[in-house]
């Protein structure tokens, strides 16, 4: 009888390779081969469900996979397929906020002050400690150093309050290879830490969406009195680049803003930045926007979408923000909004809408929207792995989690 | 292209008649022809596929002989009969592997990887790793007859490794 064993390897090799990724648990209880097989090649690339767009979300704590097809976006009879997976974890782990770059997540959470930062694909964790951080009040971001090629190039930026400084904030660096937080000198002339309105990582740096005035820009806060529901705000994308562990200057965003419109940040393959502006101060729209060019200091930017926000059902351009998601080859996004007067579990937007291009607009149950979505590339990139450091007074019984399929 | 008709003949002796054009799916076939060492009147041994297989192959090409043409002919064809072509043939794919058991696939890749025949091995270790999906690794190990060759001290710790897995 012909079986697996009878094959060639390069066919047997062709076979796991499409193993579809949310199977891997089982691929690597299976036998060594199999998981030795995992460890060292990305799996499930060709499978279908991972041909489109694959995304982390966070709901409730919980870590989910994300996946659409959107098949026949052109034809009437289009099938989107959504597939959302929790990720199982220990059962003592809540996650809060992730951040994700190179195939890696950096992870803060409940009831503990130390961050970790996380390979979903090798099932890695390293878990770093992080003084005086009671409360929240620090923010994160997860690069690397594109000069070193060597294993631990990874960076961590912490930005905090510190009234001992003239500006207010103090900047930290974790470099990997050290496994020590060092202070960094950098005087930036913008307060990154409390106008942040999103970040994202493309090519080991950060993108920060930096909204509102700036404690240095206070001279033009009277210039647009006249229209008082609908003043002008100053943003820009802010570069951290982490190989030069130093922010670039101000980028230009394609439109203008008023203050307490929502806009939110996308990464889309790791190569490009989308922007979603969601008007209603002036006129009730969303724009998507994308860079044809973004370094670290420059940034173009092209029109990907429009569609007025009157037509979305059940959406409030004033209290939904939203998250979302380009296929830029298809000409789609993938919009969830969530209503921020009201979140909570069991909160009424529970909905995913497909924006594509002459007016489309296709709205799809998917249970409960996602807190935070990011998109996600598997990597094989190794952590040094730890031990978490002892827990104070949780409860630590080990319970496996259900694993939901929707 | 021309519709000549090609012989080919199985392990097992069964002769069967194919379009050129659905044979040159086959690099093999396809380089034979180039070379010119097809004679029109002799069928061309297949020493590695018996007739059912081969029969699966034949079927398999005469399906997939129009895109290869349509790529150049219908240019100007819209993304919507794009669109639809591409649907129909992904449900004749589905259909036809649905048909057919696990050693029948593995039997079609080794005759698709003797052909080289690239679509159709991507469609079978597609469809063999498909397989997998929402199973125990109990049940894995014996769909592929695959011997468990960890020590239940192993099978705990990978089951701890893997506490912060995908899937």
């Amino acid at each position: 009888m012909t079986t697996m064993s009878n094959l060639p390897g390069v066919l047997e090799d062709e076979i796991l390779s499409r193993i579809p990724m949310n199977s891997l648990r089982s691929m690597r209880s299976t036998c060594k081969k199999w998981n030795t097989f995992s460890k060292t090649k990305i799996i499930g690339k060709a499978a279908e469900e991972e041909k489109h767009s694959l995304s982390l979300m966070l709901r409730d704590s919980e870590v989910c996979s994300l996946s659409f097809n959107l098949q026949g976006i052109c034809n009437d009879d289009l099938v989107v397929k959504i597939g959302i997976k929790e990720i199982s974890l220990p059962n003592d782990v809540m996650i809060y906020e992730i951040f994700h770059c190179d195939g890696l997540l950096l992870c803060r959470l409940e009831k503990t002050s130390s961050l970790v930062v996380w390979n979903p694909y090798l099932a890695q964790t390293m878990w770093i400690e992080v003084k005086e951080d009671s409360s929240r009040n620090s923010l994160y971001a997860l690069g690397y150093d594109s000069n070193n090629k060597n294993r631990n190039h990874h960076k961590i930026l912490r930005i905090l309050d510190d009234f001992g400084q003239s500006s207010g904030l103090r900047h930290e660096i974790y470099r990997f290879n050290s496994n020590s937080w060092m202070d960094l000198k950098v005087t930036p002339d913008w307060d990154v830490w409390s106008n942040k309105c999103d970040a994202v990582s493309l090519k080991g740096n950060t993108y920060f969406l930096v909204q509102g005035n700036t404690f240095k820009d206070e001279e033009d806060e009277d210039e647009d009195e006249e229209e008082e529901n609908a003043i002008k705000t100053h943003a820009f994308l802010l570069c951290f680049d982490f190989t030069t562990e130093s922010f670039g200057p101000r980028l230009p965003l394609p439109c203008e803003f008023y203050v307490g419109e929502h806009m939110t940040l996308s990464c889309v393959r790791e190569e490009q930045i989308a922007l979603l502006y969601n008007s209603w101060k002036k006129c009730e729209v969303m724009e998507i926007w994308i860079t044809t060019m973004i370094e670290p200091n420059d940034a173009s930017w092209s029109k990907f979408l429009k569609v007025e926000t009157t037509l979305i059902p059940r959406f409030k351009s004033e209290t939904d923000h939203v998250n979302f998601i380009i296929d830029e080859e298809k000409k789609v996004a993938v919009v969830f909004n969530r209503d921020v007067l009201n979140f909570h579990r069991g909160s009424r937007y529970k909905r995913a809408h497909i924006i594509g291009e002459d007016g489309y607009l296709k709205s799809v149950y998917i249970g409960e929207a996602p807190f935070f979505l990011s998109s996600y590339v598997p990597s094989l990139v190794q952590l040094q792995t730890n031990q978490p450091p002892k827990p104070k007074g949780i409860d630590c019984k080990t319970k496996r989690r259900r694993i939901i399929k929707r | 292209m021309s519709s000549n008709m090609i012989m080919l003949k199985s392990s097992d002796g069964a002769s069967f008649e194919i379009e050129e054009a659905a044979a040159r799916k086959s690099k093999i076939i396809a380089n034979m022809i180039e070379v010119e060492c097809v004679d029109e009147d002799k069928a061309i041994p297949l020493q590695n596929v018996t007739g059912n297989i081969l029969a699966l192959v034949i079927e398999y090409c005469n399906k997939h002989i129009v895109d290869d043409d349509d790529d150049v002919a219908t240019e100007e064809a819209s993304e919507e009969e794009e669109e639809a072509k591409k649907k129909k043939v992904d449900d004749w794919e589905a259909e036809f592997m649905n048909s057919m058991s696990l050693e029948t696939m593995f039997e079609l890749l080794l005759a698709a990887n003797y052909l080289n025949i690239k679509s159709l091995i991507d469609l079978v270790c597609q469809t063999i790793a498909n397989n997998i999906k929402d199973k125990t690794p109990e049940e894995v190990r014996k769909i592929f007859s695959i011997e468990n060759d960890f020590t239940p001290e192993e099978e705990e710790e990978i089951r701890k490794e893997n506490a912060w897995a995908f899937g």
